[in-house]
């Protein structure tokens, strides 16, 4: 690895921002320094970053990572946007935007310093750009229509190019009629290793982009004109049971990091089993002292966090926005409050016009996937009403942005290891003899 | 004039007659048989209220008042019997005391000149009269089995309509329920409650209105069959829609029964016309034998009578005959207008309530049906609630009401064209095609 004479200059520090130095005059008052982290020589050339040895590659769970190549010491990269036939889960298509091939786009990936130079297909109908977020360039390239470039017109292949003076969790999105195109999906996520890692690298690292959509059942193509009515809430743009599972084996130390690009919402992303630290934002490191344990990480949109844990709890571990309506899949909001009626009356009165007519909602939301899992109620073409999944144990009732962390000792590769066995038990009906013995009534 | 020549005078009056006579018995079922020739229509057969060409036939067999009219043309058969022999001649006989030479007699017979004579004239008048009789009793009848029909299809449709609101209540109530049910677990606010119990009386109030409506029709065609009428009696729907008979304006008039009479009443008018010239004149004219007997010694002898044309010479009869013949072709003409506009009415309106009608068979049954069963899908997949499945249930059910309106539309304009193409009367046909579309147009119901 060519290591530059100022590369040396900063061989263990945390870079040169979090050293705070520039020259003497750090002794008089402390120096303005940029929150972003660097562990390079801002004015350095590095040769491009390669995957296991600068650093190890993330993994975007139902994604991918865009590939690149090295022309004359630049790692370049093309992104092409385009329409995309896109699977938010068994049985619910949509017709997106996305970039080559994919929605959202392929995870691009590079290490500090690298001189990246990407270029941009537009096989859109509409005219866009890409606007790469939280990434310090210069302002030619940052990428918002009309203000610093024309936008590109379909068929029109654009060139942005840049050194990475940071190190990060970022994000990139059209940022040319934002409302409609990010609606539709153009969005992906950008992750920079830091040149000189510190602290132990993760095990696992994955990639996770928040957003959501307006799709009404029986529709194939998301809504961009929907302001509150978001109906899939996705990760990396699947939703539950559409989420394939985070693996880890027992004591792997587990790095996330998220990103949010939904059109109107936030995000606290809640992990079962762990308390996390939240390492990173995509402003930068947070200061070790500024950090704190946490099991809900708020993922404001337009921003990105990065938390991370030793996996030492093995089992099945949900993880999910806590709000409870980013767990629902395509539910209607304008149904009558049901909970609690009399169902026999009214199906009685109603069954009399419309035989197949059932009650729904009485005893709430949670028996509704596993009625329509059992084919009782036919519902629309590419629709995926309510919620959850058959689960080992009983029927999962939630759904999306809702994955499942499985940690298992020994686990090797990224492939699913089935349901968890709960050696120490799990809870269970309680019998009359144990009601008796601890004095409990059911009455 | 001897005893001969008045036997002559007979005989060639009864020759001029043409002395054809008409069992009046005869013509009543020969009136149905034609009325049935001409509106394809089986007056005979047994009926039922299964179609409207059966309660045609329970109406003929029921209704005493057509029964009635048809007695007409047996005494019209009488009347023209009776007119077609000339007029009797008259014997005057006078007896007076005549004294010492014993009775005075004077004894007079004598037979109208015109009575006579004109014996063809008023036979042939005669006739034209038992023929127009006839022809309107055919009329009555092809008239009477349109209105019938007509009334049919009012009931059935009114029948279907007040079922089909019977079914929208239904969901009204259901609707109901469901939001009581909603009030008592809490779930909405006490409004929500009276807004559903406010709606559901407007649809009581629809609902008896169709009732009523369907009553009203019910009774109607009870009076025109002359029997008692149950609603069960009657089909559910609207029977598959017939077309009218392939017939032009040309055939329309050709077969108008009441411009054939108008035609007959225009020759009769030109012949009294004619007649007048000569009728003017021998008003009074009589001839006959004259005998008289006076002492014991019988006179023979003839008279005339004859009034003078002094004062009047007829002339003003035959101007008021000439005005009646004028008369006669302005209605005549008047007549074929009518008719005229009664078909082209009937044509436009039954070709609009047709197209009406196929619009909402070929689009608006099909596209409410399909919209109730996406709602169901969607209601299934939570997407609408349970009062949204009301409202497309509901939905349907007034395209089933705007399926009944336009089919009823369709087939009132369709029996008054083949009432006309019958040689029905016009204003009948044109008023109900009228009136059926001016309702349609009010959006009804
Ligand atoms: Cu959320």
């Amino acid at each position: 690895m060519p290591i530059s004479r100022r590369d040396a200059l900063l061989v263990g520090s945390a870079g040169l921002a979090a050293a705070g130095l520039s020259g003497g005059r750090a002794s008089a008052q402390p120096a303005p320094r940029a929150a972003h982290s660097v562990t390079v020589d801002p004015a350095g050339d590095y040769a491009p970053g390669r995957p296991g040895q600068e650093y190890r590659p993330v993994v975007t769970p139902d994604g991918a990572t865009l590939p690149w190549r090295i022309v004359d010491g630049v790692k370049v990269f093309h992104l092409i946007a385009e329409e995309v036939e896109h699977e938010f889960a068994p049985g619910l298509r949509a017709t997106t935007w996305g970039y080559n091939g994919r929605t959202h786009g392929p995870t691009i990936e590079a290490v500090e310093g690298d001189r990246v130079r990407i270029y941009v297909t537009n096989r859109l109908p509409a005219s866009t750009t890409v606007h790469w977020h939280g990434v310090i360039l210069p302002s030619g390239m940052d990428g918002v229509g009309g203000l610093n470039q024309r936008a590109i017109h379909p068929g029109e292949t654009f060139i942005y190019e840049w050194t990475f003076r940071q190190h990060g969790t970022f994000m990139y999105h059209s940022h040319h009629d934002e409302m409609t195109q990010m609606a539709m999906g153009l969005m992906g996520m950008m992750v920079v290793h830091p040149r000189r890692p510190e602290g132990p690298l993760p095990d696992r690292d994955y990639a996770i982009m928040l957003s959501e959509w307006s799709l009404p059942a029986g529709a194939s193509r998301p809504d961009p004109n929907a302001m509150a009515d978001f109906n899939i809430l996705t990760m990396n743009a699947k939703c539950y049971p559409g989420t394939s599972p985070l693996v880890a084996a027992q004591g792997e130390r587990v790095r996330l990091r998220f990103g949010n690009l939904s059109a109107m919402d936030h995000h606290p992303i809640h992990l079962h089993g762990y308390a996390f630290t939240i390492t990173e934002t995509d402003g930068g490191v947070i200061p070790e002292t500024a950090r704190h344990p946490d099991t809900t990480v708020l993922v404001a949109t337009g921003s990105t966090r990065t938390v991370e844990f030793v996996a030492d709890n093995p089992g099945d571990w949900a993880m999910h926005c806590h709000m409870t309506h980013h767990v629902m899949n395509q539910m209607g909001h304008d149904l009558p409050n049901m909970t609690g009626v009399d169902a026999r009356r009214i199906d009685r009165a109603v069954g009399g016009l419309l035989p197949s007519y059932m009650t729904m909602g009485h005893d709430g939301m949670g028996e509704m996937g596993a009625h329509l899992e059992m084919g009782h109620m036919p519902i629309p073409e590419n629709a995926l009403p309510m919620i959850g999944a058959r689960g080992p144990r009983d029927y999962i009732t939630m759904g999306g942005m809702f994955t499942i962390l499985k940690v298992r000792p020994g686990l090797t590769g990224d492939a699913d290891p089935g349901w968890y066995s709960n050696p120490e038990g799990e809870a269970r009906l309680a019998s009359a003899s144990e009601l008796t013995r601890d004095g409990i009534s059911e009455g | 004039m001897n005893r001969n020549s008045l036997s002559a005078l007979v005989l060639v009056a009864s020759a001029l007659a043409g002395c054809a006579t008409v069992e009046p018995a005869s013509v009543a079922p020969a009136v149905i048989a034609q009325a049935s020739e001409r509106s394809v229509l089986d007056l005979s057969a047994s009926g039922s209220l299964e179609t409207p060409q059966a309660a045609v036939a329970l109406a003929m067999a029921h209704n005493r008042d057509i029964a009635g009219d048809l007695l007409e043309t047996g005494i019209a058969a009488a009347e023209l019997n009776s007119q077609s022999r000339p007029l009797n001649p008259v014997l005057e006989i006078v007896s007076l005391p005549g004294g010492d030479h014993g009775r005075v007699y004077d004894v007079d017979l004598r037979a109208s000149v015109m009575g006579v004579i004109a014996t063809p004239w008023r036979a042939r008048q005669a006739r034209a009269v038992y023929e127009a009789e006839r022809s309107d009793a055919v009329l009555r009848l092809i008239d009477f089995s349109a209105d019938v029909q007509r009334a049919w299809v009012s009931v059935v449709a009114a029948k279907q309509r007040q079922d089909l609101y019977a079914r929208i209540l239904q969901s009204a109530e259901a609707a109901l329920v469901v939001a009581e049910e909603l009030d008592t677990a809490g779930n909405r606010a006490p409004i929500a409650l009276v807004r559903e119990q406010n709606m559901l009386v407007n649809i009581q109030l629809e609902e008896g209105a169709a009732r009523l409506a369907a009553e009203q029709a019910r009774a109607e065609l009870e009076q025109v069959l002359g029997m008692p009428v149950a609603l069960e009696d009657l089909p559910d729907q609207l029977p598959a829609q017939a077309m009218p008979a392939a017939v032009s304006t040309e055939n329309i008039l050709e077969a108008s029964l009441l411009l054939a009479r108008s035609r007959a009443e225009v020759e009769a008018a030109a012949r009294a016309a004619g007649l007048e010239n000569w009728a003017s004149l021998l008003d009074h004219a009589e001839i006959g034998l004259a005998a008289e007997r006076e002492d014991r010694e019988w006179a023979r002898g003839w008279m005339a009578e004859l009034s003078l044309p002094v004062f009047d010479q007829g002339q003003h009869r035959r101007a008021a005959a000439r005005l009646r013949a004028e008369q006669a072709l302005e209605r005549h003409a008047a007549l074929v207008t009518r008719i005229e506009l009664a078909w082209s009415t009937a044509s436009n309106v039954h070709n609009l309530a047709s197209e009406q009608a196929s619009r909402v068979e070929q689009d608006l049954l099909p596209a409410s049906e399909a919209m109730l069963d996406q709602t169901l899908l969607h209601y299934n997949a939570m997407q609408v609630g349970v009062f949204d499945l009301l409202a497309a249930f509901q939905t349907r059910t007034r395209a089933g009401l705007s399926w009944v309106d336009a089919r009823e539309a369709a087939d009132l304009a369709r029996i008054s064209l083949d009432q006309l193409a019958a040689g029905g009367s016009p204003a009948a046909a044109g008023d109900a095609a009228i009136s059926m579309a001016s309702q349609s147009e009010a959006g009804g119901h």
